[in-house]
């Protein structure tokens, strides 16, 4: 008897490489490749946007939190969309009057410095292994719930085929493939609720049963407020300055079109997080006992839900985190053909040369967070706080020196370094020593902007060209 | 206070439990009579200083629990039954010797043809997530048709000469089972089928309205 599960879930891969090939062929240059021609409009430019914020973080890793310590981490989660009201208010009016095919491209030229450039592309490459790992477990997981896969072997099977189609269609298969996975989640998500609360009388009766059963569930209080407060200012400042989501503002063509697709997005992230919520609480009450929070959802889509409907469920897990981890992916290999091997070795490097060397990239990044998985790197740690710790890491590399780029002229270049070196350096010295009620970003937020401004002030100011592309309001494209 | 009172006891449940883990749960159900017969068995790791555990089932409406027995490794368990709104507690403890695996017995009579019959769950996590972590066979009457809500996984039904049996594997323990008795034939199409058909209907138009608007979603 042919496994149903399984011959959705070829389909939708099958689909995907379709999808992937399809962006190959119509992939005419390097624009196309990096920043899908800089011409996306606001429904694709919208979803891609939603997609990449939309990860395994939020299908496994935010029901899995919920699941283990409370509705208290909803707090968290309000922090989303201030940050893209934040993107569209602040950012992306100056960000974009210079289009660039990479955000430490970005920094070279605001900042005058081949330097800075390098330094934007190693954070880029050291954040995004830590990134991917988290989505690399999350696929062994569902791999294992859905198919009986052991977890490594899951692992090594999502790393591989995610790697396939990201190399080949390069920006154009990722937004593409970023909208189909958009369509998959908000109607998965949206069916899955109201099936899920049938279970337990609805969510009134949710919410007595969550009481008897987790009564600390409920209580505000299950994580320290400190720390709640920390690690929102972790998704705030990640979600608006980390590569793979400002590289997206880029892809749109104009202001008007990245307005109403950072709309589209937090109308969709918003609503899919809210949603989420009661998933959590329903497996609190459906499957009380599960070794770990994470298996949350895969459980709910494999016991709970139809079986078509319970697979595309898992198939928009599984393309939440491929959306992630392939724009994680371009990114990566675009620091380290762009900003590391072109910018500061060989400035002569042909475009197919520079390709190689990204596709290379690609291929290293994707490949040593499973390794580091396999040597037992944060085994055992919720899959959410791999995630915080990596939009942390971003959040204290890049806010400052892209935030303040666009707001301060007199920022220098020493200022833009110092404030990425110090920001990535102290949170990860706190992340290992430091005190864990406060959450690592808040230091490295701090040591960030204290190195921007006193490096900045204490050299020498900037020539105008590098601060007045930004700041010319006549230029700003609408 | 009421917070400092459900803190303590969070931290002191968490001591028992980071004691304890779950290998795995079986469950025999038979309603083949006019009651239902549970035999729950708890595979449990413990410690020897751990000498009861707390048990615990949700009450539903028109379900009415009645505990028979416990053991574990052929002692008789002593059983003290707490019943607070919406939850059955009971709180199993050895005179004698060490807790392991516990064979808990008890009957379910239900009111209506559509039910939950809950089984019992601990605080301790489970050690994994193999599929077969929580095994499960029910026992029928052969002409008895049925169908089961919850957890919806793969099952095997085996027909004898006067009774059949369903079983079934699912990576975590359920909290209840959830089924529908038909006295004549079942329903010809469940309504997870009509779900089921109606998604995919939804993708179908979804992707004939992107295939029409493309140019327009993806340009502007």
């Amino acid at each position: 008897m042919i496994d149903v599960q399984f011959v959705i879930f070829i389909g939708y891969f099958l689909l995907v490489f379709l999808i992937g090939w399809l962006s190959m062929k119509w992939t005419q240059s390097e624009e196309d490749y990096w920043i899908a021609g800089s011409k996306l409009g606001w429904g694709v430019g919208g979803a891609t946007m939603a997609a990449t914020h939309t990860s395994a973080g939020t299908f496994i890793g935010t029901i899995g939190v919920i699941y283990s310590v409370g509705w208290s981490f909803g707090w968290v989660l309000i922090s989303i969309p201030l940050a893209y009201w934040f993107m569209v208010a602040v950012l992306a009016p100056r960000f974009t009057n210079v289009k660039e095919l990479t955000l430490p491209a970005f920094l070279q030229r605001r900042y005058q410095s081949r330097t800075a450039r390098g330094i934007g592309g190693i954070i880029i490459l050291i954040a995004t292994v830590v990134y991917i790992q988290a989505q690399i477990v999350a696929g062994g997981l569902v791999a294992n719930v859905v198919f009986g896969l052991n977890p490594m072997t899951g692992m090594v099977i999502f790393t591989v085929i995610l790697l396939i189609y990201t190399l080949v269609g390069g920006m154009l298969a990722v937004v593409y493939t970023d909208f189909l996975q958009m369509i998959i989640m908000v109607v998965g998500t949206i069916v899955s609720v109201p099936l899920a609360l049938l279970h337990v009388d609805g969510l009134s009766g949710l919410l007595e049963k969550v009481a008897i059963i987790k009564p600390l569930a409920l209580e505000w209080g299950g994580l320290p407020t400190v720390l709640l407060i920390t690690m929102s200012l972790a998704f705030f400042l990640g979600s608006v300055a980390t590569p793979e989501k400002v590289i997206r503002l880029y892809a749109m063509k104009d202001m008007k079109t990245i307005r109403r697709g950072i709309l589209l997005a937090v109308i969709v992230v918003t609503g899919i997080n809210l949603l989420v919520f009661i998933l959590a609480l329903a497996s609190m009450v459906l499957f009380p006992n599960l070794p770990t929070g994470d298996l949350a959802m895969p459980m709910i889509a494999k016991a709970v839900l139809p079986t078509f409907v319970g697979t595309i469920m898992l198939a928009a897990i599984t393309s939440a985190m491929m959306s992630t981890v392939d724009s994680l992916l371009l990114v990566a290999g675009s620091a380290l053909s762009e900003d590391i091997y072109h910018n500061l070795f060989h400035k002569e490097a042909s475009r197919s040369r520079r390709l190689l060397i990204a596709r290379i990239g690609i291929l290293i990044v994707g490949i040593v967070p499973l390794l580091s998985i396999i040597s037992g790197f944060a085994e055992g740690e919720l899959i959410q706080f791999i995630v915080i710790l990596f939009t942390a890491i971003m959040a204290a590399g890049f806010f400052t020196p892209v935030v303040g780029g666009i707001l301060w002229k007199r920022a220098t270049k020493q200022g833009a370094i110092a404030s990425m070196i110090g920001g990535v350096l102290t949170t990860g010295l706190w992340k290992a020593f430091g005190d864990p009620l406060i959450y690592p970003v808040l230091p490295g937020f701090l040591v960030s902007i204290a190195g921007y401004v006193l490096f900045s002030l204490f050299t020498q100011a900037p020539p105008e060209s590098a601060w007045k592309p930004y700041f010319d309001k006549k230029s700003t494209p609408e | 206070m009421k917070k400092f009172a459900l803190v303590f006891v969070f931290f002191a449940v968490v001591q028992v439990i980071a004691q304890g883990e779950l290998r795995g749960v079986s469950a025999e159900v038979d309603m083949s009579g006019i009651a239902i017969q549970v035999e729950q068995t708890l595979h449990l790791n413990l410690p020897d200083s751990v000498q009861s555990i707390e048990v615990k089932a949700f009450e539903f409406p028109g379900t009415a629990l009645s505990l028979i027995s416990a053991n574990s490794a052929g002692e008789i368990l002593l059983l003290e039954e707490l019943e607070k709104e919406g939850m059955k507690y009971v709180k199993l403890s050895t005179q004698t010797g060490r807790l392991s695996d516990i064979l808990f017995t008890y009957e379910a009579r239900i009111a209506e043809d559509q039910f939950n019959l809950p089984f019992f769950v601990t605080d301790f996590s489970a050690a994994s997530s193999d599929n077969d972590f929580f095994k499960l066979n029910i026992r029928m009457k052969k002409s008895q048709a049925y169908s089961l809500r919850f957890p919806k996984v793969d099952m095997q039904e085996i027909t004898g000469e006067s009774y059949k049996e369903i079983q079934l594997e699912v990576p975590a323990l359920p909290s209840f089972l959830g089924m529908e008795l038909y006295t004549g034939e079942k329903e010809a199409v469940e309504i997870s089928t009509i779900v089921d058909w109606l998604v995919a209907l939804i993708f179908v138009g979804i992707g004939f309205l992107i295939w029409f608007n493309r140019n327009l979603l993806s340009y502007g």
